[in-house]
Protein backbone atom coordinates (compact mmCIF):
# COMPACT_ATOMS: atom_id res chain seq x y z
CA UNK A 1 0.00 0.00 0.00
CA UNK A 2 0.99 3.06 -0.80
CA UNK A 3 0.08 5.96 2.07
CA UNK A 4 0.24 9.86 0.42
CA UNK A 5 -0.46 12.67 3.39
CA UNK A 6 -1.23 15.94 0.85
CA UNK A 7 -0.29 19.32 2.56
CA UNK A 8 -1.24 23.11 1.52
CA UNK A 9 1.23 23.07 -1.83
CA UNK A 10 1.09 23.19 -5.52
CA UNK A 11 -0.36 20.63 -7.35
CA UNK A 12 1.09 17.06 -6.57
CA UNK A 13 1.66 14.70 -9.30
CA UNK A 14 1.61 10.73 -9.81
CA UNK A 15 1.99 8.32 -12.33
CA UNK A 16 0.50 4.90 -11.60
CA UNK A 17 1.92 2.22 -14.05
CA UNK A 18 1.54 -0.91 -11.76
CA UNK A 19 -1.52 -2.74 -9.69
CA UNK A 20 -1.76 -0.77 -6.70
CA UNK A 21 -3.55 -0.12 -3.38
CA UNK A 22 -3.69 3.35 -3.07
CA UNK A 23 -4.41 5.56 0.76
CA UNK A 24 -4.55 9.51 0.42
CA UNK A 25 -4.92 11.91 3.28
CA UNK A 26 -5.59 15.39 3.19
CA UNK A 27 -5.09 16.80 7.25
CA UNK A 28 -7.66 19.12 8.73
CA UNK A 29 -7.13 22.80 7.52
CA UNK A 30 -5.15 21.47 4.61
CA UNK A 31 -6.28 22.63 1.00
CA UNK A 32 -4.48 20.04 -1.72
CA UNK A 33 -4.87 19.02 -5.33
CA UNK A 34 -3.44 15.93 -6.99
CA UNK A 35 -3.23 15.18 -10.37
CA UNK A 36 -3.11 11.18 -11.03
CA UNK A 37 -2.01 9.53 -14.07
CA UNK A 38 -2.92 5.85 -14.68
CA UNK A 39 -0.36 4.76 -17.20
CA UNK A 40 -0.20 1.42 -17.68
CA UNK A 41 -3.03 -1.27 -18.00
CA UNK A 42 -3.98 -1.78 -14.14
CA UNK A 43 -6.23 -2.27 -11.30
CA UNK A 44 -6.04 0.31 -8.51
CA UNK A 45 -7.87 0.63 -5.14
CA UNK A 46 -7.75 3.55 -3.40
CA UNK A 47 -8.99 4.69 0.02
CA UNK A 48 -9.32 9.05 0.55
CA UNK A 49 -9.99 10.46 3.73
CA UNK A 50 -10.22 14.36 3.69
CA UNK A 51 -10.29 15.69 7.44
CA UNK A 52 -12.42 18.44 9.17
CA UNK A 53 -12.28 21.57 6.96
CA UNK A 54 -9.60 20.61 4.49
CA UNK A 55 -9.81 20.12 0.36
CA UNK A 56 -9.18 18.15 -1.74
CA UNK A 57 -9.16 18.77 -5.95
CA UNK A 58 -8.32 15.87 -7.08
CA UNK A 59 -7.80 14.63 -10.92
CA UNK A 60 -7.57 11.32 -11.98
CA UNK A 61 -6.81 11.32 -15.88
CA UNK A 62 -6.87 7.65 -16.61
CA UNK A 63 -5.49 5.80 -19.98
CA UNK A 64 -5.16 2.40 -18.77
CA UNK A 65 -7.35 -0.75 -18.86
CA UNK A 66 -8.54 -2.38 -15.88
CA UNK A 67 -10.39 -1.52 -12.30
CA UNK A 68 -10.31 1.74 -10.37
CA UNK A 69 -12.65 1.79 -7.37
CA UNK A 70 -12.36 2.81 -3.94
CA UNK A 71 -13.58 4.96 -0.69
CA UNK A 72 -13.98 8.54 -0.14
CA UNK A 73 -14.24 10.02 3.60
CA UNK A 74 -15.58 13.29 3.88
CA UNK A 75 -14.97 14.95 7.60
CA UNK A 76 -17.12 18.27 8.76
CA UNK A 77 -16.85 21.14 6.46
CA UNK A 78 -14.77 19.08 3.87
CA UNK A 79 -14.85 19.65 0.34
CA UNK A 80 -13.56 16.59 -2.34
CA UNK A 81 -13.56 17.46 -6.30
CA UNK A 82 -13.07 14.23 -7.44
CA UNK A 83 -12.64 14.39 -11.32
CA UNK A 84 -12.36 11.80 -13.58
CA UNK A 85 -10.74 12.19 -17.21
CA UNK A 86 -11.74 8.46 -19.31
CA UNK A 87 -11.00 9.48 -22.99
CA UNK A 88 -8.82 6.05 -23.20
CA UNK A 89 -10.08 3.23 -25.98
CA UNK A 90 -10.25 0.82 -23.61
CA UNK A 91 -12.47 -1.05 -21.33
CA UNK A 92 -13.26 -0.27 -17.64
CA UNK A 93 -14.96 -0.47 -14.81
CA UNK A 94 -14.74 1.49 -11.84
CA UNK A 95 -16.75 1.74 -8.40
CA UNK A 96 -16.47 4.57 -6.47
CA UNK A 97 -18.22 5.19 -2.70
CA UNK A 98 -18.04 8.65 -1.62
CA UNK A 99 -19.02 9.27 2.27
CA UNK A 100 -20.41 12.65 2.99
CA UNK A 101 -19.87 11.49 7.04
CA UNK A 102 -19.04 14.87 8.31
CA UNK A 103 -21.80 17.81 8.65
CA UNK A 104 -21.65 20.44 5.55
CA UNK A 105 -19.22 17.97 4.13
CA UNK A 106 -19.30 18.45 0.41
CA UNK A 107 -18.77 16.56 -3.47
CA UNK A 108 -18.29 17.48 -6.58
CA UNK A 109 -17.40 15.04 -9.01
CA UNK A 110 -17.15 15.14 -13.24
CA UNK A 111 -16.63 12.43 -15.38
CA UNK A 112 -15.82 12.82 -18.76
CA UNK A 113 -15.56 9.88 -21.15
CA UNK A 114 -14.95 8.85 -24.68
CA UNK A 115 -16.40 5.29 -25.03
CA UNK A 116 -15.40 3.38 -27.90
CA UNK A 117 -15.18 0.35 -26.35
CA UNK A 118 -16.81 -0.62 -22.95
CA UNK A 119 -16.81 1.40 -19.60
CA UNK A 120 -18.71 0.68 -16.45
CA UNK A 121 -19.18 3.09 -13.29
CA UNK A 122 -21.07 2.37 -10.10
CA UNK A 123 -20.76 5.56 -8.36
CA UNK A 124 -22.56 5.91 -4.52
CA UNK A 125 -22.68 9.11 -2.51
CA UNK A 126 -23.83 8.46 0.98
CA UNK A 127 -25.19 11.50 2.42
CA UNK A 128 -24.57 10.55 6.08
CA UNK A 129 -24.66 13.96 8.17
CA UNK A 130 -26.50 17.11 7.49
CA UNK A 131 -26.23 20.22 5.18
CA UNK A 132 -23.90 17.79 3.13
CA UNK A 133 -24.03 18.49 -0.56
CA UNK A 134 -23.02 16.69 -3.55
CA UNK A 135 -23.06 17.23 -7.29
CA UNK A 136 -22.42 15.01 -10.09
CA UNK A 137 -22.30 15.45 -13.81
CA UNK A 138 -21.14 12.82 -16.17
CA UNK A 139 -20.44 13.43 -19.93
CA UNK A 140 -19.98 10.82 -22.39
CA UNK A 141 -19.96 10.48 -26.30
CA UNK A 142 -20.71 7.28 -26.97
CA UNK A 143 -18.96 6.13 -30.67
CA UNK A 144 -19.88 2.91 -32.91
CA UNK A 145 -19.38 -0.40 -30.66
CA UNK A 146 -19.19 1.48 -27.73
CA UNK A 147 -20.89 0.46 -24.39
CA UNK A 148 -21.16 3.14 -21.79
CA UNK A 149 -23.32 2.11 -18.36
CA UNK A 150 -23.69 4.46 -15.57
CA UNK A 151 -25.43 3.78 -11.94
CA UNK A 152 -25.08 6.66 -10.52
CA UNK A 153 -26.81 6.89 -6.81
CA UNK A 154 -27.48 9.29 -4.42
CA UNK A 155 -28.81 8.15 -1.18
CA UNK A 156 -29.38 10.53 1.89
CA UNK A 157 -29.96 9.21 5.25
CA UNK A 158 -32.58 9.36 7.88
CA UNK A 159 -31.11 12.47 9.91
CA UNK A 160 -28.78 14.46 7.19
CA UNK A 161 -31.62 16.99 7.56
CA UNK A 162 -30.82 19.94 5.23
CA UNK A 163 -28.70 17.63 2.56
CA UNK A 164 -28.62 18.29 -0.74
CA UNK A 165 -27.89 15.87 -3.98
CA UNK A 166 -27.65 16.50 -7.68
CA UNK A 167 -27.08 14.13 -10.51
CA UNK A 168 -27.04 15.47 -14.48
CA UNK A 169 -25.88 13.01 -17.12
CA UNK A 170 -25.16 13.91 -20.59
CA UNK A 171 -24.50 11.46 -23.19
CA UNK A 172 -24.26 11.91 -27.35
CA UNK A 173 -24.27 8.89 -29.29
CA UNK A 174 -22.95 8.81 -32.54
CA UNK A 175 -23.51 5.81 -34.24
CA UNK A 176 -26.94 3.38 -34.04
CA UNK A 177 -24.83 0.20 -32.53
CA UNK A 178 -23.81 2.29 -29.95
CA UNK A 179 -24.67 1.50 -26.33
CA UNK A 180 -25.91 3.77 -23.36
CA UNK A 181 -27.65 2.94 -19.72
CA UNK A 182 -27.54 5.51 -17.82
CA UNK A 183 -29.53 4.94 -13.87
CA UNK A 184 -29.76 7.97 -12.10
CA UNK A 185 -31.19 7.09 -8.90
CA UNK A 186 -32.14 8.91 -5.40
CA UNK A 187 -32.86 7.21 -2.31
CA UNK A 188 -34.10 9.73 0.03
CA UNK A 189 -35.11 8.92 4.25
CA UNK A 190 -35.42 12.26 4.94
CA UNK A 191 -37.69 15.08 4.60
CA UNK A 192 -35.57 18.52 4.54
CA UNK A 193 -34.29 18.13 1.87
CA UNK A 194 -33.06 18.81 -2.18
CA UNK A 195 -32.46 16.37 -4.56
CA UNK A 196 -32.24 16.67 -8.36
CA UNK A 197 -31.53 14.05 -11.58
CA UNK A 198 -31.33 15.30 -15.07
CA UNK A 199 -30.22 13.02 -18.20
CA UNK A 200 -30.20 13.81 -22.09
CA UNK A 201 -28.92 11.29 -23.86
CA UNK A 202 -29.48 11.71 -28.01
CA UNK A 203 -27.48 11.55 -31.61
CA UNK A 204 -25.85 14.31 -33.11
CA UNK A 205 -27.89 16.82 -34.73
CA UNK A 206 -27.63 16.90 -38.94
CA UNK A 207 -28.50 20.35 -39.20
CA UNK A 208 -25.99 21.46 -36.74
CA UNK A 209 -23.68 19.40 -38.49
CA UNK A 210 -24.70 21.21 -41.64
CA UNK A 211 -24.80 24.48 -40.03
CA UNK A 212 -21.14 24.13 -39.55
CA UNK A 213 -19.67 22.74 -42.41
CA UNK A 214 -21.67 25.87 -44.17
CA UNK A 215 -18.77 27.99 -42.42
CA UNK A 216 -16.04 25.54 -44.11
CA UNK A 217 -15.46 23.27 -41.54
CA UNK A 218 -15.20 19.39 -42.55
CA UNK A 219 -17.35 16.93 -41.44
CA UNK A 220 -14.66 15.75 -38.84
CA UNK A 221 -14.06 19.16 -37.30
CA UNK A 222 -17.72 20.09 -37.12
CA UNK A 223 -18.41 16.58 -35.74
CA UNK A 224 -15.25 17.73 -33.20
CA UNK A 225 -16.39 21.12 -32.38
CA UNK A 226 -19.84 19.34 -31.11
CA UNK A 227 -18.39 16.96 -28.71
CA UNK A 228 -15.46 18.82 -27.44
CA UNK A 229 -18.00 20.59 -25.07
CA UNK A 230 -18.68 17.72 -23.11
CA UNK A 231 -14.92 16.73 -22.49
CA UNK A 232 -13.16 19.88 -22.41
CA UNK A 233 -14.34 21.30 -18.88
CA UNK A 234 -12.07 18.55 -17.48
CA UNK A 235 -8.85 19.47 -19.14
CA UNK A 236 -9.39 23.08 -16.24
CA UNK A 237 -10.33 21.53 -12.89
CA UNK A 238 -7.17 21.92 -11.75
CA UNK A 239 -5.11 25.11 -11.47
CA UNK A 240 -2.15 24.29 -13.66
CA UNK A 241 -1.25 26.08 -16.78
CA UNK A 242 1.03 24.03 -18.25
CA UNK A 243 -1.14 20.59 -16.99
CA UNK A 244 -4.52 22.56 -18.47
CA UNK A 245 -2.42 22.94 -22.17
CA UNK A 246 -1.47 19.45 -22.54
CA UNK A 247 -4.71 18.14 -21.47
CA UNK A 248 -6.62 19.99 -23.74
CA UNK A 249 -4.12 19.28 -26.22
CA UNK A 250 -5.12 15.99 -25.78
CA UNK A 251 -8.55 16.29 -26.06
CA UNK A 252 -8.63 18.49 -28.98
CA UNK A 253 -6.50 15.61 -30.46
CA UNK A 254 -8.64 12.97 -29.36
CA UNK A 255 -12.04 14.40 -31.07
CA UNK A 256 -9.60 14.91 -33.98
CA UNK A 257 -9.68 18.57 -34.45
CA UNK A 258 -6.04 18.52 -34.78
CA UNK B 1 -18.27 34.00 -67.55
CA UNK B 2 -20.01 35.42 -64.88
CA UNK B 3 -18.63 34.75 -61.34
CA UNK B 4 -21.87 32.35 -60.62
CA UNK B 5 -23.47 30.67 -63.29
CA UNK B 6 -26.46 28.67 -62.70
CA UNK B 7 -27.79 26.81 -66.16
CA UNK B 8 -31.41 25.46 -66.00
CA UNK B 9 -31.27 23.79 -62.54
CA UNK B 10 -33.88 21.59 -61.55
CA UNK B 11 -33.97 20.51 -57.54
CA UNK B 12 -36.09 18.04 -55.41
CA UNK B 13 -36.50 17.90 -52.18
CA UNK B 14 -38.07 14.81 -51.08
CA UNK B 15 -39.09 14.21 -54.51
CA UNK B 16 -41.22 16.85 -55.07
CA UNK B 17 -40.14 19.18 -57.94
CA UNK B 18 -38.85 22.54 -56.84
CA UNK B 19 -36.85 24.31 -58.97
CA UNK B 20 -37.54 23.50 -63.09
CA UNK B 21 -35.08 24.75 -64.68
CA UNK B 22 -33.42 28.25 -63.02
CA UNK B 23 -31.16 30.26 -64.89
CA UNK B 24 -29.32 32.81 -63.42
CA UNK B 25 -26.07 35.01 -63.78
CA UNK B 26 -24.20 36.95 -60.93
CA UNK B 27 -21.18 39.12 -61.15
CA UNK B 28 -18.45 40.29 -58.87
CA UNK B 29 -20.09 43.33 -56.49
CA UNK B 30 -23.33 42.84 -58.14
CA UNK B 31 -26.36 43.10 -55.70
CA UNK B 32 -29.22 40.91 -56.79
CA UNK B 33 -32.81 40.99 -54.87
CA UNK B 34 -34.51 37.35 -55.04
CA UNK B 35 -38.16 37.98 -54.80
CA UNK B 36 -41.32 35.56 -55.32
CA UNK B 37 -44.20 34.63 -53.14
CA UNK B 38 -43.61 31.80 -50.44
CA UNK B 39 -43.27 29.06 -51.39
CA UNK B 40 -41.66 29.09 -55.12
CA UNK B 41 -38.24 28.22 -54.78
CA UNK B 42 -35.84 31.28 -53.06
CA UNK B 43 -34.64 29.56 -50.32
CA UNK B 44 -34.40 26.15 -52.51
CA UNK B 45 -32.24 28.03 -54.53
CA UNK B 46 -29.91 29.18 -51.99
CA UNK B 47 -29.56 25.96 -50.34
CA UNK B 48 -29.28 23.81 -53.27
CA UNK B 49 -26.03 26.11 -54.07
CA UNK B 50 -24.94 25.86 -50.35
CA UNK B 51 -25.47 22.17 -50.93
CA UNK B 52 -27.80 21.00 -48.59
CA UNK B 53 -28.03 17.47 -48.20
CA UNK B 54 -31.80 17.66 -48.11
CA UNK B 55 -31.51 19.15 -51.42
CA UNK B 56 -30.79 17.18 -54.59
CA UNK B 57 -30.41 18.60 -58.12
CA UNK B 58 -31.63 16.34 -60.97
CA UNK B 59 -29.82 18.32 -63.80
CA UNK B 60 -28.61 21.76 -64.41
CA UNK B 61 -24.85 22.87 -63.47
CA UNK B 62 -23.94 25.71 -61.15
CA UNK B 63 -19.93 27.56 -61.14
CA UNK B 64 -18.54 29.50 -58.97
CA UNK B 65 -15.51 31.06 -60.27
CA UNK B 66 -15.41 28.72 -63.22
CA UNK B 67 -15.68 25.63 -60.85
CA UNK B 68 -17.92 23.17 -60.70
CA UNK B 69 -19.84 23.60 -57.79
CA UNK B 70 -22.32 20.49 -57.61
CA UNK B 71 -19.22 18.47 -57.07
CA UNK B 72 -18.19 20.32 -54.18
CA UNK B 73 -18.68 19.45 -50.67
CA UNK B 74 -20.33 21.92 -48.38
CA UNK B 75 -17.59 23.10 -46.29
CA UNK B 76 -15.51 23.23 -49.99
CA UNK B 77 -17.76 25.69 -50.91
CA UNK B 78 -17.83 27.83 -48.28
CA UNK B 79 -14.00 27.72 -48.43
CA UNK B 80 -14.32 28.60 -52.24
CA UNK B 81 -16.07 32.07 -51.30
CA UNK B 82 -19.78 31.12 -51.23
CA UNK B 83 -22.02 32.20 -47.79
CA UNK B 84 -25.39 31.00 -46.76
CA UNK B 85 -26.56 33.39 -44.39
CA UNK B 86 -29.86 31.09 -43.02
CA UNK B 87 -33.16 31.76 -42.14
CA UNK B 88 -33.38 29.34 -39.58
CA UNK B 89 -29.81 29.29 -38.41
CA UNK B 90 -29.14 26.70 -35.61
CA UNK B 91 -28.00 26.51 -32.28
CA UNK B 92 -25.47 24.47 -30.86
CA UNK B 93 -24.50 24.05 -27.31
CA UNK B 94 -21.26 23.58 -26.03
CA UNK B 95 -19.82 25.22 -28.87
CA UNK B 96 -18.95 28.78 -28.25
CA UNK B 97 -19.05 31.40 -30.99
CA UNK B 98 -15.76 32.08 -30.59
CA UNK B 99 -14.10 28.55 -30.37
CA UNK B 100 -16.40 27.92 -33.72
CA UNK B 101 -15.44 31.39 -36.08
CA UNK B 102 -11.90 30.66 -35.31
CA UNK B 103 -12.09 27.56 -36.61
CA UNK B 104 -14.05 28.45 -39.26
CA UNK B 105 -11.02 31.17 -40.20
CA UNK B 106 -8.50 28.68 -39.85
CA UNK B 107 -10.03 26.36 -41.76
CA UNK B 108 -9.47 28.56 -45.11
CA UNK B 109 -6.11 30.05 -44.16
CA UNK B 110 -2.83 27.88 -44.45
CA UNK B 111 -1.53 29.07 -41.45
CA UNK B 112 -3.80 29.67 -37.94
CA UNK B 113 -4.69 33.23 -37.61
CA UNK B 114 -3.14 34.66 -34.52
CA UNK B 115 -5.33 34.56 -31.31
CA UNK B 116 -4.71 38.38 -30.51
CA UNK B 117 -5.20 39.09 -34.04
CA UNK B 118 -8.84 37.00 -33.96
CA UNK B 119 -10.10 38.22 -30.73
CA UNK B 120 -9.49 41.95 -31.80
CA UNK B 121 -11.23 41.00 -34.96
CA UNK B 122 -14.00 39.83 -33.23
CA UNK B 123 -14.59 42.10 -30.49
CA UNK B 124 -14.83 45.12 -33.52
CA UNK B 125 -17.22 43.15 -35.38
CA UNK B 126 -19.37 42.69 -32.42
CA UNK B 127 -19.49 46.07 -31.90
CA UNK B 128 -20.05 47.15 -35.14
CA UNK B 129 -23.30 44.63 -35.16
CA UNK B 130 -24.04 46.40 -31.63
CA UNK B 131 -24.45 43.36 -29.80
CA UNK B 132 -23.41 42.51 -26.66
CA UNK B 133 -20.00 42.28 -25.66
CA UNK B 134 -20.40 37.91 -24.55
CA UNK B 135 -21.44 37.05 -27.84
CA UNK B 136 -18.03 35.11 -28.27
CA UNK B 137 -17.85 33.09 -25.11
CA UNK B 138 -21.85 32.37 -25.90
CA UNK B 139 -22.98 29.04 -27.24
CA UNK B 140 -23.48 29.28 -30.60
CA UNK B 141 -26.83 30.37 -31.28
CA UNK B 142 -28.13 29.14 -28.09
CA UNK B 143 -31.08 30.85 -26.27
CA UNK B 144 -30.59 33.73 -28.67
CA UNK B 145 -33.71 36.02 -29.59
CA UNK B 146 -34.84 35.91 -33.83
CA UNK B 147 -33.20 39.00 -34.16
CA UNK B 148 -29.73 37.92 -32.53
CA UNK B 149 -29.94 34.76 -34.24
CA UNK B 150 -30.00 36.92 -37.59
CA UNK B 151 -26.99 39.51 -36.49
CA UNK B 152 -24.66 36.82 -35.41
CA UNK B 153 -25.18 35.62 -39.14
CA UNK B 154 -24.02 38.69 -40.22
CA UNK B 155 -21.19 38.61 -37.63
CA UNK B 156 -20.02 35.55 -39.64
CA UNK B 157 -20.30 37.25 -42.95
CA UNK B 158 -18.13 39.66 -41.53
CA UNK B 159 -15.73 37.70 -40.13
CA UNK B 160 -15.42 34.54 -42.91
CA UNK B 161 -15.51 37.76 -45.56
CA UNK B 162 -17.04 35.82 -48.45
CA UNK B 163 -16.96 36.39 -52.02
CA UNK B 164 -20.48 35.79 -53.08
CA UNK B 165 -23.12 35.84 -49.61
CA UNK B 166 -26.19 34.83 -50.36
CA UNK B 167 -29.23 36.26 -47.46
CA UNK B 168 -32.31 33.80 -47.05
CA UNK B 169 -34.47 36.12 -45.25
CA UNK B 170 -31.54 38.18 -43.27
CA UNK B 171 -34.44 40.65 -42.17
CA UNK B 172 -37.29 39.39 -40.57
CA UNK B 173 -37.18 39.24 -37.10
CA UNK B 174 -34.92 42.59 -36.92
CA UNK B 175 -36.62 45.46 -35.91
CA UNK B 176 -36.10 49.00 -37.87
CA UNK B 177 -32.71 49.78 -35.60
CA UNK B 178 -31.22 46.41 -35.89
CA UNK B 179 -32.56 46.14 -39.86
CA UNK B 180 -30.27 50.05 -40.30
CA UNK B 181 -26.98 48.34 -38.75
CA UNK B 182 -27.37 45.03 -40.21
CA UNK B 183 -28.06 46.63 -43.74
CA UNK B 184 -24.94 49.16 -42.92
CA UNK B 185 -22.46 46.06 -41.98
CA UNK B 186 -23.83 44.44 -44.80
CA UNK B 187 -23.18 47.66 -47.56
CA UNK B 188 -19.90 48.13 -46.01
CA UNK B 189 -18.35 44.75 -46.25
CA UNK B 190 -20.11 44.42 -50.01
CA UNK B 191 -17.86 47.90 -50.63
CA UNK B 192 -14.80 46.92 -49.37
CA UNK B 193 -14.88 43.40 -51.02
CA UNK B 194 -16.20 44.01 -54.26
CA UNK B 195 -18.59 40.93 -52.41
CA UNK B 196 -21.48 39.69 -54.82
CA UNK B 197 -24.91 39.50 -52.79
CA UNK B 198 -28.14 37.32 -53.64
CA UNK B 199 -31.01 38.35 -51.28
CA UNK B 200 -34.15 37.21 -50.55
CA UNK B 201 -36.74 39.46 -48.20
CA UNK B 202 -39.99 40.33 -48.87
CA UNK B 203 -39.45 43.71 -47.58
CA UNK B 204 -38.94 46.60 -49.79
CA UNK B 205 -37.73 49.01 -46.88
CA UNK B 206 -34.10 46.44 -46.42
CA UNK B 207 -33.49 46.54 -50.22
CA UNK B 208 -33.79 50.06 -50.25
CA UNK B 209 -30.87 49.69 -47.65
CA UNK B 210 -28.87 47.43 -49.79
CA UNK B 211 -29.90 48.83 -53.51
CA UNK B 212 -30.29 46.16 -55.64
CA UNK B 213 -28.48 46.32 -58.88
CA UNK B 214 -30.76 43.64 -60.32
CA UNK B 215 -34.10 42.26 -59.00
CA UNK B 216 -35.81 38.85 -60.20
CA UNK B 217 -38.92 37.08 -59.82
CA UNK B 218 -39.07 33.55 -58.33
CA UNK B 219 -42.07 31.98 -59.61
CA UNK B 220 -42.77 27.64 -59.64
CA UNK B 221 -39.19 27.31 -59.95
CA UNK B 222 -38.41 29.63 -62.52
CA UNK B 223 -37.35 32.87 -62.81
CA UNK B 224 -40.16 35.08 -64.69
CA UNK B 225 -39.38 38.86 -64.18
CA UNK B 226 -35.85 40.46 -63.96
CA UNK B 227 -35.01 43.81 -64.13
CA UNK B 228 -33.45 46.63 -61.74
CA UNK B 229 -34.06 48.41 -58.77
CA UNK B 230 -37.32 49.33 -59.88
CA UNK B 231 -38.78 46.23 -60.22
CA UNK B 232 -38.81 45.90 -56.15
CA UNK B 233 -40.35 49.34 -56.12
CA UNK B 234 -43.32 47.88 -58.51
CA UNK B 235 -43.80 44.40 -56.48
CA UNK B 236 -44.01 46.55 -53.17
CA UNK B 237 -46.93 48.57 -54.36
CA UNK B 238 -48.38 46.30 -56.58
CA UNK B 239 -47.56 42.98 -55.41
CA UNK B 240 -47.39 39.80 -57.92
CA UNK B 241 -50.65 39.89 -59.62
CA UNK B 242 -49.38 42.22 -62.60
CA UNK B 243 -46.78 39.59 -63.54
CA UNK B 244 -49.54 37.44 -62.98
CA UNK B 245 -51.29 38.81 -65.95
CA UNK B 246 -48.23 40.55 -67.98
CA UNK B 247 -46.39 37.04 -68.25
CA UNK B 248 -48.83 34.60 -68.22
CA UNK B 249 -47.57 32.80 -65.50
CA UNK B 250 -49.65 31.08 -62.78
CA UNK B 251 -48.42 33.03 -59.28
CA UNK B 252 -49.33 30.04 -56.84
CA UNK B 253 -49.00 31.49 -52.69
CA UNK B 254 -47.71 28.48 -50.62
CA UNK B 255 -50.11 27.24 -49.21
CA UNK B 256 -50.68 23.26 -48.03
CA UNK B 257 -47.30 22.79 -49.91
CA UNK B 258 -44.93 20.60 -47.81
CA UNK B 259 -41.77 23.10 -46.37
CA UNK B 260 -38.53 21.38 -46.28
CA UNK B 261 -38.27 20.62 -42.57
CA UNK B 262 -36.52 22.57 -40.28
CA UNK B 263 -35.91 20.79 -37.25
CA UNK B 264 -34.44 22.20 -34.12
CA UNK B 265 -34.57 19.83 -31.51
CA UNK B 266 -34.24 22.39 -28.54
CA UNK B 267 -31.26 24.26 -27.10
CA UNK B 268 -28.76 21.46 -27.52
CA UNK B 269 -26.91 19.00 -29.61
CA UNK B 270 -29.06 15.96 -27.54
CA UNK B 271 -32.80 15.53 -27.25
CA UNK B 272 -33.69 16.26 -23.88
CA UNK B 273 -35.44 14.09 -21.71
CA UNK B 274 -35.47 15.37 -18.35
CA UNK B 275 -36.14 13.02 -15.19
CA UNK B 276 -35.72 9.92 -17.18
Amino acid sequence: MKKMVLKDASLQKMVIDADMQLDIEVNPDENASLYIYMEKDVNVKYQIHVHENASLNLLIWNESQGMLSGESFCERNAQLSFNLGELQEKDMKQKHLIHLCGEESRLNLKSANIIKNTKTYEIVCLHEAPHTYSNMENYAIVYENGTFEMIDTGKIVKGAYGSESHQTSRALILDEHARCNITPELLIDENDVQASHATTMGQIDENQLYYLETRGLTQKQALGLITIGYLMPMAHVLEDEALNLELSTIIEKKVGLS
Amino acid sequence: MAQLEIKDLYVSVEDKEILKGLTLSVNKNEIHALMGPNGNGKSTLLAAIMGNPKYTVTSGSITFEGKNVLEMSVDERSRAGLFLGMQYPQEVAGVTNSDFLRAAINARLEKPMPLFKFIKEMESTISKLEMKPDLAHRFLNEGFSGGEKKRNEIVQMNMLKPALSMLDEIDSGLDVDALKIVADAITDLQQQNEMSLIVVSHYARFYQLLKPTHAHVLVDGKIVVSGDASLVERIDTEGYDWIEKEYGVHVEEENDQKKPSVSSIGSCAAKVRKGA
